[in-house]
């Protein structure tokens, strides 16, 4: 079978030693559920970048949405594995135990049913994610603004890719990149393209089952291995060069780019989304929710720029695990910590 | 979080389809989208945000090729 | 009719209702004394209990009820320790505003899998509290094994096989589409398999140990027993059976099919040499056709996934809530 030629490639790789770097969360989880980190040879490390969306959003977020939680009259609402996450006191899950409103929903815009099915009750709902997740957004916004559903506010805590990629290129310490897929899809493989050729990076957009990821990987490995800068597009069903158009327009109908705070990187120019002026009357407070509460000797920061590896942290393991995590690359579940520690092992 | 999923669409109705993920039948938002009954689409928290295309046997080929050139290379490079 | 507070008070509405729903249809020569409790058969071997509550939302799905449920439920836990099910209670705890027709068909569908599983329920209690309509039920079940009987999760020893009666996490995904009222061909695998383990006792292979596949999947049930018989599990994902429905709604959801339980299915675990005898006998029962050899048990500890890459990867517990009462 092809894919084991493949697999024995990434195996008996003996190139230049290489640390690649993923930046997208479903990456993490999907590379371990498909057993491909375990391929990888000590010389090629894999860290995991900043794309997990809730590790990246500082603790005032959360903390926002516990308060909407304990408001009388407010609902709020947010993707599932949300409400685990912690801020600097409670997660959204510990709110709901102690009586606060808070629950889950798979698609936003069967909240605009709910909302206007209860009209008494203020939903509001937590818009994170990215590139992929913003035209999802947008369209909810826009479709709650033409029927007047006024009892439907967003907190909103969207980011984009280029603008964390460029901060990771020039630091330049990453000799490649498995780009995000689904965030590709939307942007095209343009943006990634001239990334890769404004810091001389190698480049590989990659899917998410076991043979696209094998296949992306390989390609990563192979290109860096030999330093040819580029990009490579191993999602081709998916991503064109010029993405989904629909999606980019309806994204900068509603939302505008504005500074943002990434834990651990600090404030990016330009790398968050903000509803715009007319849309306005839908943000529950989305601009300046900076300040972020992290625990001493905490690591994360640091672990989700590829700073630093999870065995460097002094809670990892110990104070930290993922029945009592410490930091936000612990709690989610596609955090590096938390994806380190289920593998037993180090990246 | 961008977990999306292919599914089989089954029918339209306005900006909304039906589609089929091998058993479950979801409504799935479609504005974004150019496609017809019948088309697989990526499903990304209830929209689609991409039709799927046929295949990516042009990229299997293009890689093993790489990948042979590689080694042809790096045996080249022992040898010399 | 809807089922109201007097219904629970133990009066003359109490007893009618007992009489009319649950008498009616739960009919044996114990329960019809209709006495303080059952007087019970003298028992040859090991007497094996058990008890478990019932609180799954909603009420009905396809594939089955919480009364199905309810009765697949204590009957497994005991056929897991080799055991066949004798007598079962079943105890409700009623909220006012539900239909007294729903709670018939709920007790008609407990009447006719106690039949199936050959088990008499002798004994039971209702109680009604202030709610929405909602129903929860425990049952308690006793059944007997041989006193040499030592199936037990402490028993699962290196070099065994580790069978798996069929597809996994479809009572789960099932649930999950009706909480998501999503349209969908996915049903309940909720069924009592007391019959099938007793093929395999009778046939007379040597189980060491017997589990069934709740809450938490494989992966937590697989966790616990490599803890309990200090072996480690090696599963292999090739040949884990997933059905298509059940993936793709997985994949929609972003789930582990690993980490979605079954209300039907059970993993074994026997000596090498018996494993493909065993598969041979299951395959012949009604619950057991798809039933493959899905990995062994060998030296170490926790739970390891052979990946169809050829490497090695750990497989962990279910952790979080998942999703809540789904059984």
């Amino acid at each position: 079978m092809r894919e084991k030629e493949l697999a024995t490639f990434l195996q008996n790789y003996k190139g230049r030693p290489l640390k690649l770097m993923e930046v997208c969360g479903t990456h993490t989880s999907a590379l371990y559920r498909a057993g491909l980190r375990q391929l990888l040879p000590k010389t090629v490390s894999l860290v995991s970048g900043p794309g997990c969306p809730v590790c990246v959003t500082p603790t005032s977020y959360i903390d926002k949405l516990v308060e909407y939680a304990f408001t009388s009259g407010c609902q709020v609402m947010t993707f599932g594995d949300m409400l685990a996450v912690p801020g600097s006191r409670l997660s959204l899950a510990e709110a709901r135990d102690q009586g606060g409103a808070a629950d889950f929903f798979y698609s936003p815009e069967e909240m605009l049913e709910k909302a206007q099915a209860q009209p008494d009750t203020t939903f509001v709902l937590a818009a994170v994610g990215f590139e992929t997740t913003a035209p999802v957004w947008a369209t909810v916004i826009k479709e709650a603004a033409a029927n007047n559903i006024n009892n439907i506010k967003f907190l909103t805590a969207l980011k984009t890719m280029p603008g964390a990629l460029s901060f990771l290129c020039s630091k330049g310490r990453i000799d490649g990149f498995l780009c995000p897929g689904h965030v590709a899809v939307i942007t095209g493989s343009k943006p990634f393209k001239l990334l890769a050729e404004e810091f001389g990076e190698t480049m590989v957009i990659g899917g998410f089952t076991q043979p696209q990821l094998l296949r992306a990987m390989v390609r990563l490995v192979l290109e860096s291995g030999r330093g040819q800068a580029g990009l490579w597009n191993e999602y081709p069903s998916v991503v064109k060069p010029e993405g989904n158009t629909a999606a980019q327009a309806i994204t900068s109908e509603i939302f505008e780019p504005g500074d943002a705070v990434w834990r651990g990187i600090g404030s990016l120019k330009d790398s968050g989304l903000y509803i715009k002026d007319k849309y306005k009357s839908f943000d529950a407070g989305s601009r300046g929710l900076n300040e972020d509460r992290i625990p001493a000797g905490c690591l994360c920061s640091r672990i989700v720029s590829g700073d630093a590896l999870p065995a460097q942290c002094p809670h990892f393991g110990k104070r930290c695990t993922p029945e009592h995590p410490v930091g936000a690359c612990m709690v989610s579940s596609e955090g590096t910590c938390c994806i380190t520690f289920r593998e037993g092992g180090t990246i | 979080m961008c977990v999306a999923y292919p599914g089989k669409i089954l029918s339209i109705e306005n900006h909304h389809a039906r589609v089929d993920f091998t058993g479950s039948v979801v409504p799935v938002n479609i504005s974004m989208v150019d496609v017809a009954p019948g088309d697989y689409v990526l499903v990304h928290a209830g929209m689609a945000i991409q039709k799927v295309e046929t295949e990516e046997a042009k990229e299997w080929i293009a890689l093993f090729r790489d990948l042979e050139e590689a080694t042809a290379e790096t045996e080249a490079d022992h040898h010399a | 009719m809807k089922i109201a507070l007097r219904h629970g008070a133990g009066g003359e509405e109490t007893s009618k209702l007992i009489h009319d729903v649950f008498a009616s249809h739960f009919q044996n020569e114990i329960l019809n004394k209709m006495e303080d409790a059952a007087v019970l058969p003298e028992i040859t071997g090991s007497p094996v209990f058990t008890s478990d509550s019932f609180v799954v939302e909603p009420l009905f799905f396809p594939g089955g009820d919480i009364g199905k449920l309810s009765v697949c439920g204590t009957v497994n836990d005991l056929a897991c320790m080799g055991a066949k099910p004798l007598f079962l209670t079943a105890s409700f705890i009623l909220e006012t505003g539900l239909e007294a027709e729903a709670l018939e068909k709920i007790v008609v569908s407990m009447a006719e899998t106690a039949l199936e599983a050959g088990v008499k329920i002798v004994a039971g209690d209702t109680k009604v509290v202030e709610g929405k309509g909602g129903v929860y039920i425990n049952t308690a079940g006793i059944g007997v094994r041989p006193a040499a009987c030592s199936i037990s999760a402490t028993n699962l020893k290196q070099g065994d096989a580790i069978i798996l009666t069929g597809t996994l996490g479809d009572h789960h995904a099932t649930i999950l589409t009706q909480r998501l009222q999503m349209e969908t061909s996915l049903q309940s695998d909720c069924a009592p398999l007391n019959h099938m383990v007793q093929a395999v006792l009778n046939a007379g292979i040597d189980i060491h140990t017997i589990r069934d596949i709740t809450r938490g999947g494989l992966a937590t049930v697989a966790a616990e027993l490599a803890e309990a018989s200090g072996c480690r599990i090696n599963l292999e994902e090739e040949k884990l059976p997933v059905s298509e429905a059940v993936k793709g709604l997985s994949g929609i959801l972003g789930l582990d099919p690993l980490t979605m339980g079954n209300e039907g299915k059970m993993l074994l675990a026997v000596p090498a040499a018996e494993a493909e005898n065993a598969l041979a006998v299951l395959r012949t029962t009604k619950y057991g056709k798809e039933s493959v050899i899905a990995g062994e048990a060998t030296e170490g500890t926790g739970v390891n996934l052979l990946t169809a890459l050829g490497s090695y990867r750990k497989v962990l517990p279910l952790r979080g809530e998942g999703l809540p009462r789904i059984c």
